[in-house]
């Protein structure tokens, strides 16, 4: 029987604590910190705690406050092959895109480790499915992506911000 | 560079050459010169003129774009409501000092450490001197500005991989950058090797500008010398009296400063926003806000989270709970509503627009930013280091190190700005980590230019922007493709909702654009109620 995400993400969290007081070395070993253009972590569980988790929290459970992020534990469309992946991608509303700074086995992982525990999808299966999404639309996104206006090292030039 | 073609040279030939040679931002400036360039909309103080005969409008958030709205609707006789979610006006117009209490999403709460006096602006904290908007609100509301150091030519440009991960100071990595390309471009058009339609007469005096810009000997040769150390700085600088000879410094090997890539930073200061003279308000950037309050505070409820805004063919509607409770709803009615409120909120608020506003609400994601305070007990980057405000740029997670633009040569502590990355993964990163973990971690990268970091940090405050409760992100991420499908779309104004903020301005991030998005916003509103 599958935990819960919940459940799940605390023992994840728990170690990543644990880990993390042991110094800067932790850099180096999950691929966090590591570049300013690309996340170079390769595994879906590290990638979801040092990315995902800036909004989506520790344990998927999202937060509140003037407005508010959605839990991802749960949710039964994250479960639907594509989506997830496109909403990485590509961003919705205000969650940016990450299509041009994940690569498509980044996305894929990740989006599988969001959505393990998530409906009935056979996870092999699921990971098929979302990596061959990925590979269609994480490309698209990074094309659309390289022309963000506010990109600090567009095209190797460096843009001004406040 | 050999070629065949001798038609004189264009202008897009001479700015794609002063591009290659001098980097893209002297090319900007050539651009500038040219007329090219942007410049500032701000016209001086905004003229309403008209009555507007009792007329109401609720203004949503008390940020710079709100406060704006509110001085001036209030003063030629609109009746104001505002409303806002924080216990304090503001918004990303920001500063936090000893004392402080910040709850980020998540439910870590730090508690800012700092000593009397010191501050850190988690938000913006410098103003070009061509954002014309918020610094005349500056003057007229008696807001005190210092300037901000963007460019000091002894703090550090650093890369890890590069000069064995010793920090080097700008004015070497400068100079000698801009004397070996000066040396090279000399050589070749001395040669004439750049066979290309320079006139002889244009040669003499590019050799003679080169000469000049590159601090080359007669020889056209950059080397260790006088004239080289009265750019870089001398091995040991000139002094008084006996032995008080100068020696002479030498240059960094070019190949050098090439592969280290620190090139990447030395153009920062020619880019237009990041210009001499920049200002930052003493005290903290607050102290804009501070200033607004005193003006107009009374118009303000605090703590009001907005859940719904209706609107019909006479009113606005705006429904709000407690922000700490999410209890007693309340709603205000006015005639019209300017709204500042962040997109990445708004878009999940009960709004009555349009599909093409709505649209435009949609489109917008929201940019990744983390921004970190450190105090030390003493002032070591003037007391060891000679440097006096200004920005250390580095390749490291941090990003750059911004000591304090004020209280020069002061004992005891001091506050710098020990990490600021935007638009970056290393922003989602320390976003995601426990506030501890990254103060932490920017404590660790530091002390690889500042060894005194081990012995001398105190404590510390880190902002990761999308963890910010009241606008979940930094900035409004337009695309070129959004902004052309959505922009106008989100300025229109839909039937009695108007939106202002850094959001609805290209600006976007910079408090200016606030101004500007706001005075934009008032003028059309206002000219439909006078006309109505």
């Amino acid at each position: 029987m599958a935990k819960t995400v919940a459940a799940w993400r605390h023992v994840a969290l728990a170690m990543i604590v644990a880990g993390s007081t042991s110094a800067a070395s932790a850099q180096s070993s999950d691929g966090s910190f590591m570049s300013s253009r690309r996340f170079m972590q390769r595994d879906g569980e590290v990638i979801y705690l040092t990315v995902c988790q800036s909004c989506h929290m520790a344990a998927a459970q999202g937060a509140v406050g003037a407005g508010a992020y959605p839990a991802l534990a749960n949710d039964p469309k994250l479960a639907v092959a594509g989506y997830s992946v496109l909403v990485v991608a590509n961003g919705s509303k205000d969650m940016p895109p990450f299509g041009a700074l994940l690569d498509d086995e980044q996305v894929a992982a990740v989006v599988n480790d969001a959505t393990r525990d998530i409906g009935s999808l056979q996870m092999a299966d699921n990971a098929v499915a979302e990596k061959s999404v990925a590979a269609k639309y994480s490309r698209k996104s990074a094309r659309h992506v390289t022309k963000v206006s506010c990109r600090p090292e567009l095209n190797g030039l460096t843009l001004s911000f406040s | 560079m050999t070629g065949q073609r001798t038609a004189p040279m264009s202008r897009r030939r001479l700015l794609a050459m002063i591009g290659i040679a001098a980097g893209s931002s002297a090319m900007y400036q050539a651009m500038t010169t040219m007329g090219l360039a942007a410049e500032s909309t701000y016209n001086g103080p905004i003229r309403l003129e008209g009555d507007p005969r009792g007329a109401s409008v609720v203004i949503l958030g008390a940020g710079v774009a709100g406060l704006v709205a509110a001085f001036e609707l209030h003063r030629i006789g609109y009746k104001v409501q505002m409303l806002e979610y924080n216990d304090r006006a503001g918004g990303r117009c920001w500063s936090l000092r000893g004392g402080d209490r910040f709850t980020e999403l998540g439910g870590f709460q730090q508690t800012c450490g700092f000593a009397k006096d010191l501050y850190f602006n988690p938000g913006p904290w410098r103003i070009p001197y061509h954002h014309g908007g918020i610094l005349d609100y500056c003057k007229r509301l008696g807001v005190s500005l210092e300037p901000f150091i963007q460019v000091n030519y002894n703090a550090y440009l650093h890369a890890q991989n590069a000069f064995g991960g010793k920090p080097q100071r700008l004015r070497h990595v400068l100079s000698d950058f801009q004397g070996s390309v000066a040396e090279l471009l000399a050589k070749a058009v001395s040669q004439d090797k750049l066979n290309q339609p320079v006139t002889a007469e244009d040669k003499e005096l590019l050799l003679a500008a080169l000469r000049q810009w590159g601090a080359l000997d007669p020889n056209y040769a950059y080397k260790a010398g006088v004239l080289s150390s009265d750019r870089r700085g001398y091995e040991r600088d000139p002094g008084g009296g006996l032995n008080g000879e100068a020696v002479p410094s030498e240059p960094l090997p070019f190949a050098e400063i090439l592969r280290s890539r620190v090139w990447y930073r030395l153009a920062l200061g020619q880019i237009y926003n990041f210009q001499s003279t920049i200002f930052q308000p003493v005290g903290g950037m607050d102290m804009i806000a501070r200033a607004f309050v005193r003006e107009i505070g009374g118009l303000i409820r605090y703590n009001a989270k907005v859940t719904a805004i209706k609107q019909d063919d006479d009113h606005v509607t705006v429904t709000y709970v407690d922000a700490r409770t999410g209890s007693t709803p309340a709603t205000v009615s006015a005639d019209w509503c300017l709204c500042t409120i962040p997109l990445s909120v708004l878009d999940q608020i009960d709004l009555d627009v349009g599909a093409p506003m709505m649209n435009a609400i949609n489109a917008v994601p929201y940019g990744a930013a983390a921004k970190i305070g450190l105090q030390f007990k003493r002032r070591f980057w003037e007391e060891d280091e000679q440097i006096y405000g200004g920005i250390t740029y580095t390749d490291l997670p941090i990003w750059q190190i911004g000591y304090p633009n004020t209280s020069y040569g002061s004992s005891g502590k001091g506050v710098v700005l020990g990490a600021y990355v935007f638009d970056s993964p290393y922003a989602y990163e320390f976003t995601a980590l426990p506030p501890e973990d990254r103060l932490k971690k920017a404590v660790e990268y530091g002390a690889q230019i500042h060894p005194q970091y081990k012995t001398d940090y105190e404590n510390g405050i880190a902002v990761g922007w999308h963890r910010v409760p009241w606008v979940l992100g930094c900035f409004g991420r337009w695309t070129e493709e959004a902004r052309k499908q959505h922009y106008e779309n989100l300025c229109a104004i839909d039937g009695r909702i108007v939106l202002a903020g850094e959001h609805v301005s290209n600006i976007p991030a910079w408090q200016e654009g606030a101004v500007l998005s706001s005075l934009d916003a008032i003028s059309r509103l206002h000219r439909r109620v006078v006309a109505s």
